[in-house]
């Protein structure tokens, strides 16, 4: 089975770093950026099959960046990192084609469980 | 209109949710650097050596979390105490210092740096503090909002006659005209402040001047 290449957009350095760090750690071809306007330029130069985006970010927002997304990758599958009381973000999120929401702070079981969902896989090899 | 204590509430508000959301970033990666940790112990179960670097890394990073933590819950302590009192004798240097790190978040969200410059190293007031710190506030939001910070915007106070200045600068041309027309909202505080409000230095700057001690 093709590893599964995932893209983390958060400003939050540190968070991304160790994002891919631990999802290279099981089995995942993870790659990090740390704006919108980064994960754009990456993805319409390289193929990701998911995108995990933050909601909060400077310039363009996780909003933003998944219609942006969408636009040039429609195939491309996103989840958005919101946190507390910020729910409402989430649910424009869906209206705008993400596949789910996940509420900070969240565990790397979360994350690779709601990943697999996305594409359809129910277990990793 | 909003009455000013409802805009005190607000700010209030604006001020926790900012903070939280920031403190909610340093559990978020806490959390997964307990979980690198937590990989570490199963890749050492397996009988992998793990690299005395990488535990290194984990517990540096740990250790500028802890820091980076205890930095906001100060700042944000610090700020929740200026509401104590309505009117007091404070310095205003230390409650300047402590708003703009507390700001730093929103404007870093618009891709602005906040540059605090003192000038003082002491001034006296006698007023509001809370308050002071709402007008500062709803200054900084009136520069950001009008698109026309730049990248860098510096904060510094100066003291003249009896007169303390609190200045934003570091404005660009194109934006003056959108900041001189939100002045008027801010007109309640600065009335309750006894103190005034206006763009400076060609309006590349914009002031907040209040009574001092000084």
């Amino acid at each position: 089975m093709p590893r599964i290449r995932v893209m983390i957009v958060d400003d939050e350095e540190d968070l991304v770093s160790i994002l891919v760090e631990r999802l290279q750690f099981r089995g995942y071809q993870a790659e990090g950026v740390l704006s919108g306007k980064e994960a754009i330029a990456k993805a319409a130069v390289q193929e990701f099959d998911i995108a995990v985006i933050d909601v909060k970010m400077p310039e363009i927002n996780g909003i933003e960046t998944l219609r942006r997304l969408k636009k040039i990758k429609p195939s491309m599958k996103v989840i958005l990192l919101t946190g507390h009381g910020c729910e409402a973000e989430g649910e424009e999120g869906l209206a705008e084609g993400a596949f789910d929401y996940l509420i900070k702070p969240v565990n790397i079981e979360e994350i690779t469980a709601k990943i697999n969902s996305a594409l359809g896989i129910s277990s990793r090899e | 209109m909003e009455s000013i204590f409802d805009e005190q509430i607000r700010f209030f508000a604006s001020v926790t949710a900012s903070v939280t959301h920031e403190l909610n970033n340093v559990i978020a990666v806490t959390n997964e650097v307990v979980g690198l940790l937590g990989d570490f112990i199963e890749e050492g179960a397996s009988n992998r050596a793990v690299p005395p670097e990488a535990l290194k890394k984990v517990h540096n990073r740990l250790s500028a979390q802890v820091s980076r933590g205890q930095m906001i819950v100060k700042r944000l302590n610090r700020f929740a105490h200026t509401a104590d009192e309505k009117m007091r004798t404070f310095d205003l240097v230390p409650v300047m210092e402590n708003i703009v790190g507390l700001c730093e978040r929103p404007a870093g969200l618009k891709k602005v740096k906040l540059d605090f410059r003192p000038g003082v190293a002491s001034l006296m007031l006698n007023g509001n503090p809370f308050l002071l710190q709402l007008c500062f506030y709803q200054s900084l939001r009136l520069v950001l909002d009008s698109g026309c910070s730049g990248d860098i915007l510096t904060i510094s106070i100066n003291s003249d006659d009896g007169s303390a200045g609190i200045a934003i600068s570091g404005l660009d041309k194109g934006g003056i005209d959108a900041v001189g027309l939100g002045l008027a909202k801010l007109a309640g505080i600065m009335k309750e402040l006894h103190g005034e409000l206006r763009l400076i230095d060609d309006g590349r700057s914009l002031a907040i001047f209040v009574p001092s001690l000084d």
